[in-house]
């Protein structure tokens, strides 16, 4: 069940910031300028939807109380983390909308 | 100016992605080679394009394996772990490298590649080996490798993934393909979030890169088996060799 659930919001995800970018693409064919924020956004979407089926796996060690999977989902979203926070926080759209004390 | 251009690049994006796809390859090889060969466009971007396609197909294709129950995430995410900070380190090597150097490298793998797809065997399972603590260690830190391939050149890191999954801790091949294509997922992932956020990334051939690949990928999948696979390998090779030979001569100024 959980299965089926984490697999159709991939899927989702994946058809939105797919057609988010067609259509950014095909707005800029019109020369509209809009074209750029919706293709940013899909870049966005595309960029976090692989952190989808970590979340499912940190979600699985704790109700399987597996505590070495979830030192290596934590040292990944570690990674992920630093990653973003070596370019900034700031640089994270929605992010922005609410600015950090930092 | 720039929209025949993303569209040549959605096509160029779309026969490497077919071509791969063909031989259960990534596009990155041809691609990369593909767009600055045949189009000009500047390795750098080439890279991140590469990468920015292998993203949304990997994605594709992971979720298959995700409904069959085949992916070993307990291990995915161990070897990711590795992967991830070899690819921060080759996206960044990338930014600071000459584009000359990438080229030299760049040809040099796919030396390697060409000579693996005529020469590798078939993968065959071991059951002698496994997930043994040497394995693991030597698994953890050839995904570092693996991972700064991926960043530094615009590929999936397959080639480097799948042995250490089929040869050295003995997943079944169904099992590694899954595993492999959700840590192809995040690896990519994390490289085209650097490259994005550097600005490397052209926005208008972005969303041509990502369909015409996307295309290409899910044409030459059905297509794949329809054509004898021997001979498939033969032309890549072939085919990779002509493609090192320019990518080098163009990282030597000839």
């Amino acid at each position: 069940m959980i299965k089926r659930i984490y697999r159709d919001i991939v899927r989702t995800l994946l058809i939105i910031s797919i057609s988010s970018l067609a259509l950014g693409g095909g707005l800029l064919l019109l020369n509209i300028d809009l074209g750029t924020e919706f293709i940013e956004f899909g870049m966005w979407l595309l960029i976090a939807t692989p952190l989808a089926p970590i979340i499912f796996v940190l979600g699985e060690s704790l109700s399987r109380r597996d505590p070495l999977m979830l030192i290596v989902v934590l040292i990944v979203l570690g990674i992920i983390i630093a990653n973003l926070a070596f370019y900034g926080f700031g640089s994270i759209p929605f992010l922005t909308l609410h600015p950090l004390p930092w | 100016m720039y929209i025949p251009t993303a569209i040549l690049i959605g096509f160029v994006t779309g026969l490497g992605a077919f071509l791969g796809s063909l031989l259960g390859l990534g596009g990155g090889f041809l691609i990369v080679p593909m767009l600055t060969i045949f189009l000009g466009i500047p390795i750098k971007v080439a890279v991140s394009l590469s990468l920015l396609s292998i993203l949304a197909n990997s994605i594709s294709a992971s979720i298959v394996y995700i409904d069959r129950d085949v992916v070993d995430y307990r291990l995915g995410l161990l070897l990711e772990s590795t992967t991830m900070l070899g690819a921060i380190a080759g996206a960044n090597l990338n930014l600071m490298a000459s584009e000359s150097y990438i080229y030299i490298v760049f040809g040099a793998v796919l030396i390697y590649v060409a000579y693996r797809m005529v020469a590798g065997k078939k993968y065959e399972e071991h059951g002698s080996r496994g997930r043994t603590r040497r394995n693991l260690a030597i698994g953890v830190g050839v995904s570092f490798l693996a991972g700064l391939l991926s960043g530094l050149l615009g590929i999936g890191g397959g080639i480097l993934k799948m042995p250490i999954l089929i040869l050295l801790l003995s997943l079944p091949t169904r099992v590694a393909i899954g595993t492999s294509l959700f840590m192809i997922s995040i690896t990519s992932a994390t490289s085209t979030y650097i490259y994005f956020i550097n600005g490397v990334i052209n926005l208008v051939y972005a969303p041509y890169a990502v369909l015409g690949a996307s295309a290409g990928a899910q044409l030459g999948s059905r297509l794949g088996f329809r054509i004898e696979a021997r001979y498939l390998r033969v032309m890549f090779s072939i085919m990779l060799l002509i493609f090192s030979i320019l990518m080098i001569g163009r990282g030597l100024g000839i």
